[in-house]
């Protein structure tokens, strides 16, 4: 049944949790998605990135199962991709929202009982993570009684009450303060330590930074970028060291071209046949009070913003 | 199957709690029972009996005025003018003078008084009576005796026959406007009831979480279930209601002559006759109506129509925007409509092409057929009927189901049609 490239894949990714190959989605004459490949690997948190319009949400439909892919295969746990994979997937998608009528504990325990749980389960599991979340007081509270950041809270307990492997958010910070942003982002972190695979999708870059170790960068139906985020950054660095100095400005020979000029800092390019250590070299013969040496890396919103506007 | 008992369930629990469903449930009944039989108390019991105190100068009338529907006469013998000062004191509400002079070839000159304006159902009454007896005099002028009148006056009736039993057209007119009028309405209510909740998904935006842990076929079917359900449990509840009230109404309206005379002057006075009349007629002739065929086709009709219809509003509901299109609705409820206009001509003339036609086609059937059934159609007809229903659901439920699973997840704004036909083809 498999062909060997197929074969060989499985084996190479027993570590991966998800994989997507050479998937392809049209919608009517549009063409989604155009042979997307990726992988997750298990328990790790992975950055799903992309303008508007690029296919990740139809990505994420396909694996939820709220679409079938017209070409390629998806993978789940070593499976292919069934319906019934759907109920060991919590998902908050980006356009979000609730019944209003429904008393909070009532919405969650249907909404977990959708995914397979018996209604004697949902209402425990429900109890118990209203109570991590400290939100005991809203149980019979009506939804539409609550404030959008409390509903934020709701919601995301909804998406994770019935333990599931893959939890996929999409922008699940959007309209949330500070602090329950924090506890929520503490709370992806438990979730991963206790063995949930974790896919994010958000414009926010400094939090992909921050929380994912790999991540995919999709344009116009088509996988970008592919890998660690520290690999990535490696790949499209400049070359280029940002120093702190203390009293004078600092003159640097023609080979070290200053880029940008700060408040006791500069940016200085260094070419390929130049390392780091030279440039630290030739800042301590000048006497130069070096007080910080880092090299720069670009951000990965300058990343973004460039491979974009590249496909234009 | 476990999920979408799950969603039955929600479906039905959350609306049947509802104030308004408690409300209407319990509340609608009352007002029907109230329209029809408060109307017909009032006119039994409201009105104060009339005393007319008649002076009959011509004694044409004397003896022949019959006290009837809240209305006595007293004869009198007293100048006019007199009686016109002291008929209150005398216990009257008015006076009624026939001239000498008064002949039926030139009947001129009665008049009425009373400080009171003369109410309408009193003036038809007098009206009616007094015309009665100068007609018979006229007869009588030609040697026509009471007795050769009454005869002459004898309505022709017919018996009816319809196949190997007997046949009543007015029953079977009764009940099939009912059957059609009660099919139209769930049609409708329920049906947009459906839309509603779809669009509430829209709305509220949890479409999405929803079709991520059960298929949207099983999440639209659920809804449709669920309403069936509420509408089902109304239904009983109007059933016991109604069951209730016509035997209250039974017991308050004695012997049928009461009625008959009850029903002319209701008619007359324009109140609702129709309601009473069909109670009655309901009551009279019901044994010889087709009832098992009848109850059994309203409740096919009801349930596939309904399952068929309610695909489509869902499916309209998936397509609509954040707000309700009227031009979307109508795409649903222009066929209900249609149907309704179309029964009537099948309870005219039941057997026309056009009648047979509309109870055989499935938009139009769920409506058309249930009205026919009291006139038994061909049982070939039926069967066919039936058939082509549920072939027509199934399709409908299939169409509606692709536009479903596309259109729910769209919001904000509205599909056009052009694009609900793309969706099918997804």
């Amino acid at each position: 049944m498999f062909s060997s490239l197929t074969f060989a894949l499985l084996i190479f990714s027993s570590m991966s949790f998800l994989q997507l190959q050479n998937v392809v989605k049209n919608f009517a004459s549009t063409r989604a998605l155009d042979g997307v490949s990726f992988e997750v690997e298990k328990q790790s948190i992975f950055g799903m990135l992309g303008p508007n319009g690029a296919g990740k949400t139809t990505s994420i439909r396909i694996i939820t199962t709220i679409f079938k892919q017209d070409e390629g295969d998806v993978f789940f746990n070593g499976e292919k991709l069934r319906e019934s994979h759907a109920e060991q997937m919590g998902y908050m998608p980006e356009e979000r929202g609730l019944y209003k009528k429904m008393k909070v504990w009532e919405q969650l325990v249907y909404l977990a009982q959708l995914k397979g749980l018996s209604h004697a389960d949902a209402k425990k599991k429900v109890f118990d993570w209203m109570e991590k979340f400290e939100i005991k007081d809203w149980w019979n509270k009506k939804v539409i009684d609550l404030s959008k950041g409390m509903s934020q809270k709701v919601q995301f307990i909804a998406t994770i009450v019935h333990d599931p492997k893959l939890i996929i958010l999409d922008e699940p910070f959007s309209g949330l303060d500070p602090l329950n942003s924090k506890l929520i982002e503490d709370e992806i972190q438990n979730l991963r330590a206790k063995g949930a695979t974790i896919i994010f999708s958000t414009h926010r870059m400094e939090q992909v930074e921050e929380i994912c170790e790999n991540i995919i960068l999709i344009n116009k139906g088509k996988v970008i970028l592919n890998g660690k985020v520290g690999d990535i950054k490696q790949q499209f660095k400049k070359h280029e060291y940002s120093f702190h100095y203390a009293g004078a400005l600092p003159q640097l020979p023609d080979r070290f071209p200053v880029t940008r000029k700060l408040d006791h800092e500069l940016v200085v390019k260094v070419d390929a046949n130049s390392t780091g250590n030279d440039l630290l070299r030739e800042l301590i013969n000048q006497r130069v009070e070096v007080m910080a040496f880092n090299e720069v890396l670009p951000s990965l919103n300058e990343i973004f913003i460039e491979q974009v506007e590249a496909v234009k | 199957m476990n999920k979408i008992l799950t969603i039955i369930r929600r479906e039905y629990i959350t609306r049947a709690r509802s104030r308004v469903f408690i409300i209407v449930t319990f509340l609608m009944p009352v007002i029907i029972a109230a329209f029809t039989v408060v109307p017909f108390l009032i006119i039994r019991y409201g009105s104060d009996t009339e005393k007319i105190a008649v002076i009959d100068q011509s004694k044409m009338f004397t003896g022949k005025l019959k006290n009837q529907d809240n209305v006595e006469f007293g004869f009198y013998d007293a100048p006019f003018d007199s009686m016109k000062r002291h008929y209150a004191e005398k216990g009257f509400t008015g006076v009624l003078f026939v001239p000498a002079d008064f002949s039926p070839d030139k009947p001129e000159g009665i008049k009425y008084f009373s400080n009171d304006q003369l109410g309408l159902g009193t003036e038809d009454n007098i009206s009616g009576q007094l015309t009665e007896v100068v007609t018979r005099l006229r007869l009588e002028k030609v040697n026509v005796t009471p007795e050769v009148i009454d005869q002459l006056s004898k309505p022709v009736h017919f018996e009816t026959i319809v196949g190997s039993k007997e046949g009543n057209t007015g029953a079977a007119a009764a009940v099939g406007y009912f059957a059609g009028f009660l099919l139209y309405l769930l049609l409708i209510f329920y049906g947009m009831q459906v839309m509603r909740g779809v669009m509430e998904e829209k709305t509220n935006r949890i479409a999405e979480v929803i079709v991520s842990s059960v298929k949207p076929f099983q999440m639209m079917f659920g809804k449709i279930i669920g309403i069936a359900l509420l509408g089902l449990t109304q239904f009983a509840v109007w059933i016991i209601m109604g069951i209730a009230a016509v035997t209250l109404l039974q017991g308050m309206v004695g012997d049928t002559s009461g009625i008959q005379d009850q029903m002319k002057t209701m008619q007359e006075m324009n109140t609702q006759p129709g309601m009473v009349q069909m109670v009655n007629t309901l009551n009279e002739s019901l044994n010889t109506l087709p009832v098992g065929l009848i109850v059994f086709g309203v409740v096919f009709y009801f349930l596939f129509g309904y399952l068929m219809y309610s695909s489509l509003f869902a499916a309209i509901g998936a397509a609509s925007g954040d707000e309700a299109d009227q031009s979307l609705t109508f795409i649903a409820t222009m066929p209900i409509i249609i149907s309704f206009f179309l029964s009537f001509n099948a309870m005219n003339a039941p057997n026309s092409s056009l009648s047979v036609f509309s109870s055989l086609f499935p938009l139009t059937s769920p409506i058309v057929m249930p009205a026919r059934l009291a006139y038994e159609p061909p049982p070939s007809q039926i069967i066919l009927s039936m058939i082509f229903l549920i072939a027509g659901f199934l399709f409908m439920v299939w169409l509606a189901g692709k536009i479903y699973r596309t259109g729910i997840l769209m919001y904000g704004k509205k599909g056009s049609l052009k694009e609900m036909v793309k969706w099918i083809r997804y």
